[in-house]
This record gives C-alpha cells, structure tokens and sequence, in this order.
C-alpha cells in the first residue's frame, strides 16, 4: 500500500508543477483582461492594485517554482504545500474580485476553475473544505461591501448602476455561487475519487503481477535446481559404465545405455536452459563491467566449438579495429553470444560456414552472425524469441528446448540494445543485434 | 600412485569418480561433508582434492577451498572443483571471471566426463 501513495505524490508533485505554468498564464490573462477593458471597453478599474495583486501572484508563483526545484519534498510536505498554494490563490482572486466591481463582477464564476483543478488534486474532505472557504470569502466579501465595511470599487463603464447594494440580487447570485461551487467540488471529488481508487487497484495489481513471476522464477530455479544435480549423477554413473570403467558391458547393454544417456542429456539441457532463464530473470541488477567484444566471442566460440563433434564449419570473425569497449554484464553476453554461434553451427550443415562481424555506429556495437544453414520458415520468424518456440523445419528432428533465444532476447533487451533475425529457408540466416556502449542507455 | 580426496555429497558422484581413478590406479579417500573432508585432508595429506561447491551449504565447497589454502601445510595441494552449474552460464562459479578470488586450480562440470577428468587430474598432478 505504501507504494500505491508514494505514486499518488508523485503525481501530485507532477500536477503541482503543471499548476505553475497556469499561474503565469493567468497573470498574462489578468494583465490583457484589464487592458482590453480599460482601453477597447472604456471600462474604469484601478490599475495600482490590479497590478500589484498581479505582482504578488507573479512573485509567490516564482517562489514555489524555486522551491519545488530545490527542495525535495517529503509526501507530508506536498500535501501541505498543494494546499498553500490553492489557499493563496483563492484570497488573490477574491482581492481581484473586490477590485474588479465585487458581486458585479461577472467574472466570480472563474472559481470553478480553480475549484475544479484543485479537487482533481486534493482529498474529497479537502475539497469540501475548499469550497467552504471559497464561498465563505466571497459571500464574505459581497457583506462587507453591502455594509460598507470595505469599499466597493464599481466597473463604471461597464454596469452604471450599483447593483451590490440590492440584498435580492446579492441573496439570488450568493446562493447560485455557493451552489455552482459544490455542485462542482461534488462532481469533480466523485469523478476522480472513483479514477484514484481504480488507478491504486491497478497499481497494485501490477506490483503484485511483478511479485508473482519472481516467485514463479525462484520457484523453477528451485525446482530445476533439484532435477539438475540427479541428472548429472545419473549421466556421470553412465559415463563411467559406457567408458568401459567398470568392466565390459555388450553390445546391446551399451545400445541401450547410450540411449538413457542421450535422454538424460537432453532433459539436462532442458533443466539447465530453465534454470538460466530463471536465474537470469530472477536476477534484479546487471554486473556491469568494460568489456572488449572480441574477448567474449572468443570465450563463446571456445564454449561451442567441443561440442560440434565432427561437423567441418568455417567461422570467421571480422571485429572493427576501432571498437570501444562496452559497458556490459559479461557472463550474460557470453551467454547471448554461445547461444547464437551454437544455434548458427547446429543449424549449419558440414562444410557451410558461420561469420560473425562485429561494428560501431551512433553509440551501439552492431553484431551480425550470419551462417549458411538450413534457415528459418517465413511463417516461423515471428514466433522465434517465445519461450519454448521451436521452428517447424527442426523441431522433430533436432533437440532443442526453444528457451535459449527468448533468453538472449531478454539479455539484450537488458542491456538496451535490441535484436533482430533475417532468414532465408535453405539459404541461411543472419541474427543482428545491438548493445549500447555506455550503460546509461540501458533500460530499467 | 597419487592420493586423491573426494568431497562430495553426492553419494553417486563420489562412486562415479572414484571407478574412474581407481581403474587409472589411484588411490581413493572419500568425505561427504566439508568438515570431514577438511579432516581427512589434515590427516591424510593427499596429493589432489576434488572438491564439490553445494554440500551442507550452499557454498561448503568455497569454505572448505578458503580453508585448505590458508594452511600453510595443505596450500599446495592442487584443488579441483566440482560444479554444476556449468561453465557456458558461469554464474559465480567461473574460472575466468572467479579465479582471482577463488582458490582452486581447475573447475570441472557435473555430469563428469570421464577422459576429461583424467586429463584435468594429470594435469594438475603433473603442475604440482
């Protein structure tokens, strides 16, 4: 919950902002209001205050923006400082209204406004309050000019007679205000009362959507953990009978071990890719260091190549002299570069090749790795970064898990960068992605 | 012929390994926990340790290495450490990213492969 009202300020602060920028606009509007009046409409209004009141508006409005720039505010101190500034702004358009002809001033009804904005921000008992005070000030102030406690200053030019002192108008326009203003307050409060709750509901959803599949992650890493360490003493005890360490098994004995073991392998993939998506899901912080690019597709290649066994593939690897070094989680992009290379060779037949090139432009490294295999089919291609994906040409004929694309995909994303494939069936393919050469690119 | 520690858990990968050295000649001693492996390899002086990471702990293996290395009277013994959680992924557990800081001369994958742990075995006898 706590989380949900932090947003709330922060939305707060966000609105508070935006309420500076009306401020200067209404200073502007205020300022060509009276001048249009005075010199199109021939109206009479004194300009000292009207001015001054502009001013002070100008100057307590330069005042929040300075301190909402350099202080931080804790959440307890928005509210209050939303609350300063609405409070200031009533009394400054009351002193204009008291300027400007008083109850005959059409322009009263601008409170609508600012009440308006200002229950969009506050809390709905807040808002009430604010209408409370809007009205008790103006109603207030069409009194104390009725009994002649303050001056009135008449529009003259405008309305030529005096209208403030005719207790039927003043009972008539005080009742329409008060009422148009918490009608108002009402409509607003409800409106975004029901959008803040529906809002906080779907944040929460969210955070708790967020909670959920790191639990599922830990949980498969778990789970996969535990299936992972069986696998590998079942496929080391094999290891040691097919090689013949424990005494001679026949023919048949050893046909069938071979094929326990080769499941067994593949569920040990299976079990690993898992537990490396999840791990590398799970994990919340990249381990960011400078890295040379030509140093990890070494590291790959040397990872991949063992387990090609007899297959006669050419790899060439063409890095741009001048590469920067990148900012970079350098298992990860291992990771990402055995991945790819090791699907260029699987998918490659004996005496194709795979060329991996590697270069720089507008801050991201640019790597291709192109390879002359069997390719991917068009109707496959946009499916090829989901999970457990695998492409129609291959998957009943070679062994693969379909996880180990959406993870580089993931990884690279993670870094900044993007990736893309292009493929043609039969021809070859071509995986090209990008990584940013400075972290501060990177996405959250 | 060489004496070889195994500290592992994992009852069958102990059996696995020790059917490989011992049909090479070795001679095998066996510990399945850190601690007692720590006490045999004080009692026994063996020439090699092979050395599991995940046992009573999440990370026995790490402390059992620390341990060994800082005893002037077994810091020579070469140290090769079981692992499975693979190279390729390197989590934590790689020797270009780890060894600066851990302690072992050699890391080999669960599941073991056979020739390549007679390899690495020589290997590091062979160093000694």
């Amino acid at each position: 919950m706590k989380q949900t009202t932090n947003l709330l300020e922060e939305e707060l602060l966000q609105r508070l902002e935006w309420f500076i920028y009306i401020r200067w606009a209404a200073i502007v509007f205020i300022i060509l209001l009276f001048l249009t009046a005075i010199n199109l409409f021939k109206v009479i209004l004194p300009a000292r205050p009207i001015f001054l009141l502009a001013l002070f508006i100008a100057i307590y409005n330069a005042g929040f923006k300075f301190y909402l720039k350099h202080k931080i505010l804790s959440a307890a101190n928005i509210r209050r400082f939303a609350i300063i500034q609405s409070m200031l702004d009533i009394i400054s358009l009351t002193i204009l209204i008291h300027f400007t002809g008083g109850a005959e001033n059409p322009f009263i009804f601008y409170f609508i406004f600012h009440t308006i904005f200002t229950s969009m921000l506050l809390s709905k008992k807040e808002s009430y309050i604010q209408a409370g005070i809007i009205c008790f000030l103006v109603v207030g102030l069409f009194m104390l000019e009725y009994l002649d406690v303050v001056p009135h200053y008449p529009v003259r030019g405008f309305l030529n007679t005096d209208v403030y002192k005719n207790s039927a108008y003043l009972t008539a326009i005080s009742f329409v205000f008060s009422s148009t203003i918490f009608i108002a307050t009402f409509f607003t409060a409800s409106v975004s009362e029901r959008l803040r709750l529906k809002e906080d509901e779907l944040k929460e959803a969210a955070v708790k959507l967020l909670e959920k599949d790191r639990l599922k992650d830990e949980y498969v890493k778990m789970v996969s953990h535990d299936l992972k360490s069986p696998l590998a003493s079942i496929q080391s005890l094999l290891e040691v009978i097919l090689g013949g360490f424990a005494g001679a098994a026949d023919e048949k004995t050893k046909e069938i071990l071979q094929r326990i073991y080769k499941r067994t392998e593949f569920l040990h993939h299976y079990t690993k890719d898992l537990l490396d998506l999840s791990r590398i899901r799970a994990e919340r912080n990249l381990n960011l260091q400078r890295l040379n690019i030509k140093d990890i597709i070494y590291i790959a290649a040397e990872l991949v190549m063992p387990k090609m066994g007899e297959k006669q593939i050419e790899l060439n690897v063409a890095v741009d002299k001048n590469l920067s070094e990148i900012e970079a989680d350098k298992e990860l992009l291992i990771h990402v570069f055995a991945n790819i290379i090791a699907n260029a060779f699987k998918y490659t037949l004996s005496g194709g090749n795979v060329m991996i090139k590697v270069l720089q432009s507008d801050g991201f490294v640019i790597t291709e790795i192109k390879d002359t295999g069997i390719g991917i089919p068009a109707e496959d291609m946009p499916h090829m970064f989901e999970e457990f994906f695998r492409a129609g040409n291959v998957a009943k004929t070679t062994k693969g898990t379909g996880l180990g694309l959406s993870l580089a995909k993931y990884i690279i994303e993670r870094h900044g960068g993007n990736i893309s494939i292009e493929s043609e069936l039969g021809k070859g393919t071509i995986f090209r992605f990008t990584i940013p050469i400075s972290a501060r690119k990177m996405s959250s | 012929m060489a004496k070889i520690l195994i500290i592992d858990d994992d009852a069958d990968i102990v059996e696995a390994v020790k059917i490989v050295l011992e049909s090479k000649g070795y001679t095998i001693i066996t510990a399945n926990e850190g601690d007692a492996g720590y006490k045999k390899a004080e009692a026994e002086r063996p020439d090699l340790v092979i050395l599991d990471v995940m046992m009573k702990t999440k990370d026995q293996g790490f402390q059992v290495s620390y341990k060994l290395k800082n005893n002037p009277e077994l810091s020579k013994i070469p140290i090769l450490m079981l692992t499975s959680v693979g190279r390729e992924t390197g989590f934590r557990f790689n020797k270009e990213t780890d060894a600066d800081y851990l302690p072992v001369e050699e890391f080999i994958e669960k599941p073991i492969k056979p020739k390549d742990l007679l390899v690495k075995i020589e290997k590091l006898l062979k160093q000694k």
